[in-house]
């Protein structure tokens, strides 16, 4: 129910393009994996963008 | 809902062997620190959610799990709703992991069991870990932090953390992505800084390939620095045993050495080849001779330099000369060969033309010669054609007059004709008498005298006929006739113009020629002798004369070192002595350099790392990059805020009926909450019998902790989590007794609807807690090399 509401608001305000799938695709990430899953998903992401850069662990 | 009836740990953290702790009600494990009371809570967790505690990072690896000195573990946990029973069995072997559950009769395995799992229960780990298992730091920052920390961790109860959390990594990226920018205008800076250098490697790349070239090269000079000084101090021992000697003979060595030294460079230019002068003259007598023959263009005073310099300095200097005066004039050759070659080529152009146009012309008068013939022969049979029309106008009159005879003869032969008809004997015109012969006789005489005119009239009629057709042909032919000879008359001049024409055609290709022929014979000798042959053989020459020159004095220089007692071998290592110095010094030289450039390049690789244009474009992604997290970011707050929205709301529905049943002191009668506009925090109030309003910041510590549980319940309510235990791990590690009073008294009013587990190191805590509910079970977990749970 939680994790819906923020799914539910996120595709409010996102919309359903590109970014909003990206954004959904980190909260599930961080949902099932934390922060290790959320930096894999935006390592990705960075590389499409031609960007291959890793961030520090916090 | 479902409750913890039996806990069975098996090598599990720090407890080693089997464990069986069957739970009741209310469960209170009390023990130091680290003791293993949070294991117990974590088995129950893994039993439940099994490889999420690493995914989640509560542990490093799972396998960290099972007990150091074991090499599997085991976790059985019994739950029961009502009638109902469900066990979870979970083990953790190096190899990996097993589940079984068993419910209504079945056995469930793998997938299909975690499936089945999470259905019965209704909770994941998410929620678990927010509204199941309830951490001290949940309640403290609710309890005693700042709005800005009570606002988190409602977000935390709330499951909002988790954009915070997706935030945090887009913050750690973006400042990844400003660092890298940073890094990268750094390395385009410094490639402006050293443009210039990377400009005369050829590019980055080729500063890179230099690089690891140097290291090479670096490598052999100081191989061979090596050789030279063990090489230096071999000859230093050797030419200490002639160093008296050599010290007293030291400027005829330094001498002797310089002029060696010389002669071998001079030697090693030429190759060996023992130069002399032939090629040096052969060069000299063409240059000469070409002067000679153009001395009428070049002047007397050239040649007169070539012949009458004596020394090489003057000489060399008037064959540059020469040599210059005779490029000069072969450019003017060449020159006039253009020119002439344009004239040759105007002549013959014009011939040819000249030539088509006598062809024109020849046709014409072909084509004329016919009428020009038949007029000629006109004019042969009547003559000229004014005689023609002279003669005709004449024929014409003569005609005219014999057809008046003939009007005369005819009236006459008529009136004869008819007095003999008639026979009258008078004439009808006079009346005078007429004899009949004599009218018989003039009768024959006119009639023969009619017929002659008339013949003679006939001939006249014929002749004008002929002369008026001749003179009509010669008329029609007079235009052509006219154009024949003016056709003639200019081929006749075409021809005079062709024969001249080609005339001069002939001469300027017979003078082209000759041109051609000097221009091509002083080219082969200019190329044969260019520039850089003739200053080659000035040096050549100039060479062979300092060789001979050093090659003599060296051998007077033998002679004195011999004198001075100096033998060859002796001066053999002195001269190889000072080769090997200088050879070292020249490494050490040449070292000096590419360590410098070494370290200049090892700047620009480290600096630079890279060509600018990939660098410029590497910074232009990561700016993008930055934007687009910037934008994400900014989003997910506001996602954030009307989650909190939402979720607050759907709360609030059930907060203040979960509050009251917990809390009955009766002085407050009504919680609420809502979010502040400015920072959008959470904003908690409390309503007093006599409708006061309070704010979160003027309850108590007791008030604060009713309403965090109350939250964290009424969010339970609405999750629809089929667990019917809560977990309080350490809640109140301070030591305030009005907080701890409120805690045990929240206890005791959640033990009415929920099984509750606490974990505490505070014994006093333990003890309170098991007085107000004697029903409670409480365990003592102790740790003497393996952990242990002792009911009480």
């Amino acid at each position: 129910m939680l994790v819906n509401t923020i799914i539910e608001e996120l595709r409010k305000v996102f919309g359903s393009g590109d970014e909003g799938r990206l954004a959904e695709r980190l909260i599930l990430a961080y949902k099932d994996g934390g922060t290790r899953a959320v930096r894999l998903v935006l390592h990705e992401y960075l590389k499409t963008l031609g960007v291959n850069v890793e961030s520090r662990e916090n | 809902m479902w409750r913890v009836e039996r806990i069975e740990i098996e090598n599990f953290r720090s407890y080693r062997g089997r464990h069986v702790i069957l739970s009741g009600d209310v469960n209170i494990l009390w023990g130091r620190v680290g003791a293993g009371k949070t294991s117990v809570l974590y088995a129950i967790e893994y039993a439940l959610f099994g490889r999420q505690l690493e995914v989640k990072e509560r542990v490093a690896r799972l396998v960290d799990l099972i007990h150091s000195g074991a090499d599997e573990m085991r976790i059985a946990l019994t739950l029961r709703s009502g009638s109902s029973t469900l066990c979870i069995e979970r083990q953790l072997a190096r190899g990996g992991e097993k589940l079984i559950v068993r419910h209504g009769g079945e056995e469930l395995r793998g997938g299909e069991a975690e499936s089945r799992l999470l259905e019965l229960i209704g909770a994941d780990e998410d929620v678990y870990e927010r509204l199941v298992y309830i951490s001290h730091r949940t309640l403290e920052d609710f309890i005693y932090g700042t709005a800005r920390k009570r606002s988190t961790s409602v977000d935390r109860l709330f499951g909002i953390d988790i954009v915070d959390g997706v935030v945090r990594v887009i913050a750690a990226f973006e400042r990844a992505l400003i660092e890298r920018a940073e890094n990268l205008r750094r390395r385009l800076s410094a490639y402006e800084k050293y443009k210039e250098v990377i400009r005369k490697y050829g590019g980055y790349a080729g500063a890179v390939s230099r690089l690891s070239e140097l290291d090479k090269e670096i490598a052999a000079l100081r191989e061979r620095e090596r050789e030279l000084t063990v090489m230096l101090d071999e000859l230093a021992q050797r030419r200490s045993a002639h160093l008296s000697r050599l010290k007293e003979s030291e400027s005829i060595l330094v001498e002797y050495y310089k002029a060696k030294s010389e002669l071998e460079a001079l030697e090693a230019v030429t190759g060996g080849e023992d130069a002399t002068a032939s090629t040096f003259e052969k060069i000299r007598e063409a240059i000469k001779e070409a002067v000679e023959e153009y001395e009428h263009a070049l002047g007397r005073e050239l040649l007169d330099k070539l012949t009458k310099s004596q020394d090489l300095e003057a000489l060399s200097a008037a064959m540059m000369e020469a040599h210059d005066a005779l490029a000069r004039l072969l450019r003017d050759m060449e020159a006039q060969v253009l020119e002439l070659r344009k004239f040759h080529e105007q002549y013959a152009a014009k011939a040819r033309r000249l030539e088509s146009e006598i062809a024109d012309m020849e046709a014409r008068l072909r084509r004329l010669e016919r009428g020009h013939q038949r007029f000629r022969e006109l004019q042969k049979q009547y003559g000229q054609l004014e005689s023609a029309k002279a003669a005709l106008l004449e024929c014409k009159r003569r005609f005219e007059e014999l057809e008046r005879g003939l009007a005369l003869f005819s009236a006459l032969r008529t009136i004869a004709h008819y007095i003999t008809e008639t026979g009258l004997e008078r004439c009808p015109v006079c009346g005078s008498a007429l004899s009949k012969d004599a009218i018989e006789a003039l009768a024959k005489s006119v009639d023969e005298k009619f017929g002659g005119m008339i013949r003679e009239a006939e001939r006249y009629k014929e002749r004008a006929r002929e002369l008026e057709r001749a003179i009509e042909e010669m008329e029609a032919l007079n235009a052509e006739v006219l154009e024949y000879l003016s056709v003639r008359s200019r081929l006749e001049e075409l021809r005079a113009e062709r024969d001249e024409t080609v005339r001069r055609a002939v001469q300027a290709e017979k003078a082209l020629r000759e041109l051609e022929r000097k221009g091509e014979r002083l080219k082969m000798l200019l190329s044969r002798i260019d520039k850089r042959a003739l200053l080659d053989a000035v040096a050549r020459y100039s060479r062979a004369a300092r060789i001979r020159e050093l090659r003599r004095r060296l051998r007077e220089l033998e002679d004195a070192l011999r004198r001075a007692g100096l033998t060859g071998e002796a001066i053999e290592i002195d001269m190889r002595w000072r080769e090997a110095i200088e050879s070292l010094e020249r490494v050490t030289s040449r070292l000096a350099e590419l360590y410098r450039e070494r370290a200049l390049l090892e700047d620009v690789t480290k600096s630079v790392g890279g060509e600018a244009e990939e660098l410029r474009k590497e910074l232009d992604a990561a700016l993008y990059a930055y934007s687009k997290l910037e934008d994400i970011k900014s989003k997910l707050m506001l996602v954030k805020l009307r989650a909190r929205e939402r979720l607050l709301e759907a709360a609030k529905s059930k907060l203040n009926e979960v509050f009251l049943s917990l809390y009955r002191y009766g002085d407050i009668v009504k919680v609420g909450a809502d979010l502040e506009g400015r920072r959008g925090y959470y904003d908690f109030h409390a309503i007093a019998p006599n409708g006061e309003r309070y704010g979160i910041a003027k309850l108590s510590d007791g008030q604060r902790l009713s309403i965090a549980l109350a939250l964290a319940l009424a969010l339970r309510f609405i999750s629809n989590v089929q667990l019917g235990f809560l977990i309080f791990d350490d809640p109140i590690p301070y030591i305030d007794v009005n907080i701890r009073k409120a805690f045990i008294e929240l206890v005791r009013g959640l033990a009415e609807q929920y099984q509750v587990f606490v974990a505490t190191q505070s014994e006093e805590l333990a003890r309170a807690l098991r007085a107000i509910m004697p029903r409670s079970k409480l365990f003592a977990v102790v740790k003497n090399g393996s952990s242990e749970v002792r009911e009480e």
